[in-house]
This record gives C-alpha cells, sequence and structure tokens, in this order.
C-alpha cells in the first residue's frame, strides 16, 4: 500500500478530517492533501507526530513490511508471484 | 561571547537542518528512480553553482550563496510538496509558502541572529530582487541537470521530460539559459 492510502486509512481510523489533522500539524489542509495525493511524503519528525496523533505504530507508514499488512498488499503480492511464476514458466 | 549561539541552539538547529538530508526529492521519487536524491543533496549543489556563477554575473557572491543554502529549508518540517509538473502549476504555492513559512520561524525561533536567513528566505519566495531571480535560476539549473544525470544512468527519458520543460519554463531567455541549452545539446 501506497504511503498516501496509509495515511488516508489512518486519518480515517483516527475520525479526522484532513482539515482535523492539519490543525494538530500547524500545517495547512493543503499539504495534507498533497500528502495523500502522492505529491510529497512528510519528513520522518512529521511522520511521527501523525503515528502519534492517529495512534499507528510509525512503522505503519515506513516501506516495507512492518506494520498492518491488508487485503490489498497481499492481492498486490499474490499478483507479482503469479507473474514471476507465469514467466519461469515460459522459459 | 554574548553575541554567540548557545550550544543547545546550535545542536537543536543543527538537527532540524539535517532533516533534509533525509528528505527525498519527491519528483524524483515519483518517476521511479533509483535512489534519488535528498533535498540537501539538491541544496549543496545549488549552493556550489552560486559560489562559482555569482561574481560572474556582478552580483554580491556572500547574499547569493547564503540563499541558496536556506531557499529549501522549510521542506525540513513539509518535505517537498510538488505543485508544478513540467510548466502546469498543480498545487497551491501559497499554502506551501505559508507552512514552510511557519517551518522556517520555527527553526530560527525568533533569534535576532537568524533573521538575515529569515529575511533571505522571505527575499527569495517574493522573487523580486535580482540576487532570488538567479537563486531560481540555479535552482532549476541543478534540476535539470540532475534529470540529466538520471537519464544517463539509465532513468527513463520521457518520465523525465517533465523535468527539462519546467527547467525551460525558468530558464530559457534568462542569464543562466546558456548552460541550459548547453545541456540541451549534450542530451542530444
Amino acid at each position: 500500500m501506497t504511503f498516501s492510502n496509509k495515511l488516508k486509512e489512518a486519518r480515517r481510523s483516527a475520525n479526522l478530517s484532513q482539515k482535523q489533522l492539519a490543525e494538530k500539524l500547524n500545517l495547512s489542509e493543503k499539504t495534507i492533501s498533497a500528502y495523500e495525493m502522492e505529491r510529497a511524503i512528510p519528513p520522518v519528525p512529521t511522520l511521527e507526530k501523525i503515528a502519534k496523533i492517529t495512534g499507528q505504530p510509525i512503522n505503519f507508514f515506513m516501506n516495507g513490511d512492518e506494520g498492518k499488512v491488508t487485503l490489498n498488499d497481499i492481492a498486490e503480492k499474490l499478483d507479482i508471484i503469479m507473474s514471476e511464476l507465469k514467466k519461469l514458466n515460459g522459459k | 561571547m554574548g553575541n554567540k549561539i548557545s550550544p543547545k541552539e546550535l545542536l537543536d538547529l543543527a538537527m532540524e537542518v539535517g532533516i533534509l538530508k533525509r528528505v527525498i526529492r519527491t519528483g524524483w521519487q515519483k518517476k521511479g528512480v533509483a535512489d534519488p536524491e535528498s533535498v540537501a543533496e539538491h541544496t549543496f549543489r545549488t549552493a556550489i553553482l552560486a559560489m562559482i556563477l555569482a561574481p560572474q554575473y556582478s552580483l554580491d557572491q556572500s547574499k547569493v550563496l547564503k540563499m541558496a543554502l536556506v531557499h529549501d529549508l522549510g521542506e525540513a518540517a513539509i518535505g517537498d510538496v510538488i505543485w508544478e509538473q513540467g510548466k502546469v502549476v498543480i498545487g497551491s504555492k501559497e499554502e506551501k509558502h505559508k507552512d514552510e513559512r511557519q517551518a522556517i520561524n520555527d527553526m530560527f525561533a525568533d533569534n535576532p541572529h537568524f533573521q538575515e536567513y529569515v529575511e533571505l528566505w522571505e527575499e527569495f519566495e517574493k522573487q523580486e530582487t535580482a540576487e532570488a531571480k538567479f537563486v531560481k535560476q540555479l535552482d532549476k539549473l541543478e534540476m535539470v541537470i540532475q534529470a540529466f544525470e538520471y537519464k544517463k544512468e539509465g532513468s527513463n527519458k520521457e518520465s523525465l521530460q517533465e523535468f527539462w520543460d519546467n527547467a525551460e519554463k525558468y530558464l530559457s531567455n534568462q542569464e543562466l539559459g546558456r548552460y541550459f541549452e548547453e545541456l540541451k545539446k549534450l542530451k542530444k
């Protein structure tokens, strides 16, 4: 799952609007929107604040497989595995 | 002694600025560039270009160099927000600047010793003075040199085209346009 989707999921789970999250971070709503539109990734200290506000572990927002794994993550990985298997069969 | 920055203030500032070593330039990341540079790396070469070129254009080298060093400092708090794609504006420059201004003020914490840097950042943002316009050109020249290098390293030429278009917007028919023209020849 992309960072922007993780942020949206975490924000909605915490019942926060973009505006409310922006106010808690002392940032503009447009910046939160930029994070959720994949136009930026917040620096680590801001990410730590987001994790604290939304009640998620910081690893949830980081790259890799740490944190929560969703069905979409599993489906994406299965697609990759299936595609690799097809390539191997073709050889 | 009274005018010296306290050890705590210095360390706080150093750590705040150090965040930029880990803020990845979003544009490259979105285009799938492998191991894209940080904002600090972009600032480093922009500053070198400022040091070399400012005297050649009869500009105050010290002022241009300092402005180049502070021009992206606000990104330490919000990240590198994309607000332009090629020649097209896609985000709110005003809101980005508002958040960055807040970050710069927090970083320098109303310390009178640092007001010069806050003012230089403001001057760059306003884009009214010769030095501010020059640093903007340096910022774009550095970016397009990087696009050239990423292409050489194997990044997709088409996906990087928007950076060339963006550089064209700021460098065409400007003082530093000749360096951009030379780079375009090398690209072919």
